[in-house]
């Protein structure tokens, strides 16, 4: 089943204006594993695959919850040190966010692919690990969402950035916030900063994520438009033919 | 994690229904699944499916120093990782099956020269391009070798490598933003074409289910000059020389659609690419607002004259070999489209009007 939305994300209206680019996700992409999401956000593509709950080496397996294993592989080259980080990330989310006592003595893995990268691909990564952790059926506590946010040389901020802005930059923040209070998850920062400057990201990007889970939102509505169970358990519409269909015929 | 193996009932049907000439998919003994062609923003970024069979590949280059014995050529390296996602048979780890994959890529492509290495030499025996594919199998459902092979080609030919100067001592290697970068030149394109064999019957591109049943495959990669650049057999089937011959001429017409195909898609996303002038952006950038209008001009003809007529300062368009001026009289166009001047020209008029010789313009808009 391939979804495709594209999500063109309002300004919010505030002084300084925050720019996200489009984000685009394909749900339940791969016909093998359990879960899959792909999302894009500008030229940033990652694609994950989940299987889960699978059995596990008797020697890793914890008989009171799931044991998350988590690969990342870059888009080029050989492996480095930084897909290590990246899956550590993504390990430390999963372990927040997913009820692993729900399923012991199993292990959950995450498999992601880093298609295409132009910056902030850490936080691509952790909203198509919600959306493949969604479509997978695994029990989580919340929705999840990320965002990065780069302070350039001018103070400035910029939310979502490039791979060019990135380089410019002298501190990136990624965030994970959890989708109920919006607590936040995760926290990963590279380069100089204050203290004051990095409290003030943390809090605008609660309204930033605010665009991410409304994405999931509509993209999860997209992909059970064709399930069946679900339309049987919406409302029903009611619209004017079938009003006047109730009508009985005069005469 | 455990593959699920097929039930021995499945198998069994499976079998005999091979046996029959019917295939689970409803296809031809000789058909292939659809084949999808995506790219992504960056060159060398190429998607293939092939039925369900998803592959990813990406070409791309460091500067290094050449092998002794090729001091002036660049490298081509391939790399092919199944990944876990595809399905629950691969672990992560280089099976047999990645490094028969591997290594097929590499006789293909490689070893039949498809790519012409020299151009990427740099300074001889000190500097050269290495080219690096790394291809990933992000969904499997059969048929994993002529998926590759068909990523790998589609993501070679679309691929554009940096340009480079040696100024002397001085090497400078521009990057995408400075200097547009250069095609690679692909001297032919070989496609594989794998055939499995169940009894007597021949399946062309084995799904996962045939794959399992089926009792041995052969893959031929030919080019679109009927030369036939690998065979490789893989296992458990005998072939009659007569088998054979056949199979390569199954291959060769394979290879003409696959090609043709592969060839669509790539004009396809070089249009896209124009259109939103993402093609060439460094050259694009470094045009001044003139040379920016004049490409509009020769674009958009419809809105031409709006355009101009908001740029007064504007009197001369020029485009390759168009080269208009506006003059105020005109007596004639003859047929080959050259106006003929009625009067002395101005001053201002140092050129005769000139036509391109497309046959689509027949009058030029504004006089």
């Amino acid at each position: 089943l391939l979804y495709t939305i594209k999500f063109e994300p309002m300004l919010a209206p505030d002084e300084n204006s925050i720019r996200v680019r489009p984000i685009s996700s394909e749900l339940s992409v791969l016909s093998n594993c359990d879960g899959s999401a792909r999302v894009k956000q500008g030229n940033s593509s990652v694609m994950v695959g989940i299987w889960g709950p699978v059995d596990v080496r008797p020697a890793k397996e914890d008989p009171e919850r799931c044991v998350i294993e988590t690969t990342v592989k870059a888009a080029t080259g050989h492996g480095s040190p930084l897909d290590a980080m990246l899956e550590e990330a993504l390990k430390l989310t999963c372990e927040q966010m997913v009820i692993l006592t729900a399923h012991p003595r199993t292990s959950i893995q995450v498999i992601a692919h880093i298609e295409s990268e132009d910056g902030s691909v850490v936080s691509v990564m952790q909203n198509a690990l919600c959306l493949a952790l969604m479509v997978a059926g695994i029990p989580m506590k919340s929705m999840f969402g990320g965002v990065t946010c780069v302070e350039l040389e001018s103070g400035e901020l910029a939310w979502d950035p490039t791979a060019d802005e990135e380089e410019e930059s002298i501190a990136k923040f990624s965030f994970v916030y959890e989708s109920g209070a919006r607590h936040v998850v995760h926290v990963q920062s590279t380069g100089e900063s204050t203290v004051e400057q990095q409290l003030l990201i943390l809090q605008k990007g609660r309204q930033v994520v605010g665009e991410v889970f409304s994405f999931y939102r509509e993209s999860f509505e997209k992909l059970l438009r064709k399930d069946v169970k679900y339309q049987m358990m919406l409302p029903p519409i009611i619209k004017g033919e079938v009003l006047d269909s109730l009508v009985e015929p005069q005469g | 994690m455990r593959e699920v193996p097929l039930s021995l009932n499945s198998s069994e049907f499976l079998t005999s229904v091979l046996r029959e000439g019917l295939r689970p998919d409803a296809r031809g003994g000789y058909d292939y699944r659809d084949i999808k062609i995506t790219f992504g923003s960056q060159w060398g970024h190429a998607e293939v499916m092939l039925g369900n069979t998803r592959v990813l590949a990406r070409v791309s280059t460091t500067v290094a120093k050449p092998a002794p014995s090729r001091a002036n050529e660049g490298a081509l390296f391939f790399n092919v990782h199944l990944s876990p996602m595809s399905s629950s048979k691969f672990n992560g780890a280089r099976s047999d099956f990645s490094t028969v994959v591997t290594r097929l890529l590499e006789r293909t492509i490689k070893e039949t020269r498809v790519i012409d290495t020299e151009c990427l030499c740099i300074v001889a025996g000190e500097k050269v391009l290495n080219l690096r594919v790394d291809i990933t199998l992000l969904d499997f459902a059969g048929n994993v070798i002529d998926a590759c092979c068909i990523a790998a080609m589609t993501a070679l030919s679309h691929f554009r490598r940096p340009d480079f100067i040696v100024n002397g001592d001085e090497i400078t290697v521009f990057s995408d933003k400075d200097r547009d970068p250069i095609p690679l030149s692909v001297l032919h394109v070989p496609i594989t074409c794998t055939i499995g064999f169940s009894g007597e019957r021949i399946l062309v591109d084995p799904n996962h289910e045939e794959e399992s049943v089926m009792d041995g495959y052969v893959s031929i990669a030919t080019n679109t000059h009927h030369e036939i650049c690998y065979i490789y057999l893989g296992g458990g089937v005998t072939l009659t020389p007569a088998l054979v011959s056949k199979c390569c001429e199954i291959s060769s017409l394979k290879t003409q659609e696959i090609s043709g195909q592969i060839t669509r898609s790539l004009d396809e996303d070089l249009a896209t690419r124009r259109k939103a002038g993402t093609d060439r952006p460094a050259a694009i950038s470094s045009l001044t607002l003139q040379e920016k209008l004049d490409r509009l001009y020769v674009e958009d003809r419809t809105n031409k004259r709006e355009m101009l007529q908001a740029e007064d300062e504007v009197e001369t368009a020029t485009f390759g070999s168009i080269t208009i001026r506006y003059i105020d009289e005109v007596d004639t166009v003859d047929d080959s489209g050259v106006a003929v001047l009625s009067g002395q020209p101005s001053a201002d008029v140092s050129q005769t009007i000139t036509n391109t010789s497309t046959q689509e313009e027949e009058s030029f808009p504004g006089f």
